[in-house]
């Protein structure tokens, strides 16, 4: 039940972290946020693993909407969102996976901690390393974006040929 | 084991996917970092996807126990590279246990050393179960990936039902030339006193009536009964009959059968077990502590198969039903061919007993008037039943599970009083 109430916590602290971090101006972020809440909330409370995840749309939503109209990019912003919700996201699975009854060791819990803590801090790197090349970058091209969109498009192809392979 | 993905792939994939989109076309760099643990979530889910190849191994700890006793279930789990694992028991359908006990463990497996899962499963029902089925679900690195598979090792236990002490015996008609407990009806050597007859030459001493003697001024000498041991016969109803709850009835069957089994050995009794319905099998009268497993085995495997086959009593061989054998029918007497069956064992000579084992009918004050006038003439249908049986020196006792068995046997002693059955009283 605590695991729950956390998610729970955690999923209306990144809308409001959101929300207050957004600029005054941009009045649309609030009730993309609410929506975020209410979607994330209901898919908790009813227990489906899939639609919980639904919530992240508005929560990107956000992000589009504030990028447009921030004066000035902040990259440290969005990649301690983005972290804090795929955390949300993990807390809410396990929430929901816990309440069909399962019995969970320590060991199996640390083990998943320190799963969900790689990825974050591999995240948070990358995100401190892009903001860190984006000082010195080149103003953005539509050359360098089909490179960007061309090597995205690479990975993608190499992961999915390596899960057929598995 | 089959693999799938989770629904943390499929959430993760389109949130990259969509996520990096966007930041590339419309030049929003902060979209693709505000997805870029979902990302990294991918990357090192698919570099270090691996099926952990989990095996089980299930071992029972006692394998014979009573109802209301814990059984534990001993799970070794082993995995070729490190797995968070959920593994819960399947047992079979026939084995009732509290929800609690058969909930998924998670336990993470390493691949270095096995793990060891226990769960403990209080057994509440009797009967022969099967506990080695696990539902195994393995995680793989990153839960992008899982593998399930039900596996299956037959670990079958033996659930007996709760003991009843007995003090009443149904005393046979017909007994064997052993020695033993019964009183025999023919006048010897015994305990029990039988009549007195005048002392003649070769009489002993030690048998002469002093006060009789005295009374009468010539010699008497006191006479008792044999002791002696009997066969019994189990006879044990196994025929479905639909429209009652088999479950309820056989348990009655169980468990006065097994409870009577007991004491009749502890008397040196030899007992052996018919079971008459979809399947006929038996075991062969012996004395002793293992017939006794022998038979709470043979009484807990029975199978209840709906069978419309003609079934009848010459078809078994003598050691199974031997002559002048004391037979105990446990049954609910809703089949004609278990009925028959008590007839044609009458009719051969055997000492017949029947237990009616109907568990207490709840019939509402309130039932509707025809359903009170079909169960009248259901009521009425089995009363005259009774009477035939008695008629054919076959005495009944229902027994409904609520009331002490002792009472039920002594209703039987008493209608079976003299060597002739009486009606009921």
């Amino acid at each position: 039940m605590w695991v729950t109430v956390l998610a729970a916590a955690m999923g209306m602290g990144a809308v409001a972290a959101m929300v207050a971090t957004a600029s005054e101006a941009m009045t649309a972020v609030v009730p993309l946020m609410a929506v975020a809440m209410l979607l994330h909330l209901t898919f908790l409370i009813l227990g489906s693993a899939r639609w919980v995840a639904s919530a992240s749309l508005p929560m990107v939503g956000g992000i589009v909407l504030e990028s447009g109209f921030a004066e000035e990019s902040s990259w440290m912003r969005p990649i301690a969102l983005g972290c804090w919700w795929y955390v949300t996201m993990e807390v809410s699975w396990e929430a929901i996976e816990r309440r069909r009854g399962a019995r969970n060791t320590a060991e199996a819990t640390a083990h998943r901690v320190q799963e969900v803590a790689t990825v974050v801090g591999v995240a948070l790197l990358i995100g401190v390393g892009a903001s860190a090349l984006a000082s010195i970058a080149p103003a953005r091209s539509v050359a360098l974006q089909a490179v960007v969109l061309g090597g995205l498009l690479t990975a993608f192809v190499a992961m999915i040929r390596q899960v057929t392979a598995n | 084991m089959r693999r799938s993905a989770t629904d943390r792939l499929i959430v993760s994939v389109l949130l990259s996917l969509a996520g990096a989109v966007i930041a590339v076309l419309v030049g929003m760099p902060e979209v693709a970092l505000f997805v870029a643990p979902w990302l990294v979530l991918c990357a090192l889910g698919i570099m270090h996807e691996r099926d952990p190849n989990v095996q089980v191994q299930i071992a029972v700890v006692q394998d014979r126990l009573m109802v209301g006793d814990v059984v534990e279930v001993q799970v070794t789990v082993t995995a070729e590279s490190n797995a968070v694992v959920a593994v819960a028991p399947q047992p079979s359908k026939s084995f009732v246990t509290s929800t609690e006990a058969i909930r998924p463990v998670v336990d993470l497996v390493s691949a270095r050393r096995p793990t060891d899962i226990t769960f403990e499963m209080p057994a509440q029902e009797w009967g022969t179960h099967d506990l080695g089925a696990m539902d195994v679900e393995s995680s793989h690195a990153y839960g992008l990936f899982r593998s399930r598979a039900v596996m299956r090792q037959r670990r079958a236990i033996r659930v007996h039902p709760t003991p009843r002490q007995l003090k009443e015996l149904i005393a046979p008609w017909l007994v064997r030339r052993v020695s033993g407990t019964h009183r025999s009806r023919e006048s010897a050597q015994g305990i029990e006193y039988a009549d007195i007859r005048q002392f003649a030459a070769g009489d002993s001493v030690r048998d002469i009536n002093w006060r009789a003697s005295a009374r009468t001024g010539d010699l008497w000498v006191s006479q008792r009964h044999l002791d002696r041991a009997t066969d019994v016969i189990l006879l044990v109803d196994s025929f479905v009959e639909s429209g009652h709850d088999v479950r309820q009835i056989f348990g009655l069957i169980v468990d006065a059968s097994i409870a009577i089994a007991e004491s009749h050995l502890a008397v040196t009794d030899r007992v052996g077990l018919v079971e008459f319905g979809g399947v006929v099998r038996w075991v062969s009268p012996a004395t002793g502590r293992v017939q006794l497993q022998r038979l709470t085995d043979a009484i807990l495997a029975t199978g209840l198969y709906a069978n419309a086959a003609d079934k009848e009593l010459p078809i078994l061989p003598a050691r199974a039903l031997p002559p002048r054998s004391f037979i105990i029918a446990f049954t609910p007497l809703l089949d004609d061919r278990f009925v028959e069956a008590i007839f044609t064992a009458r009719g051969r000579g055997h000492d017949v007993a029947v237990i009616e084992c109907v568990p207490t009918d709840d019939q509402s004050v309130d039932a509707p008037y025809a359903q009170s006038v079909a169960r009248s003439f259901w009521d009425a249908e089995r009363s005259m039943l009774r009477d035939r049986m008695a008629e054919q020196g076959v005495a009944v006792a229902g027994w409904d599970g609520d009331e002490n068995l002792d009472v039920v046997l002594g209703q039987l002693m008493r209608r079976r009083h003299g060597g002739r059955v009486r009606g009921r009283s």
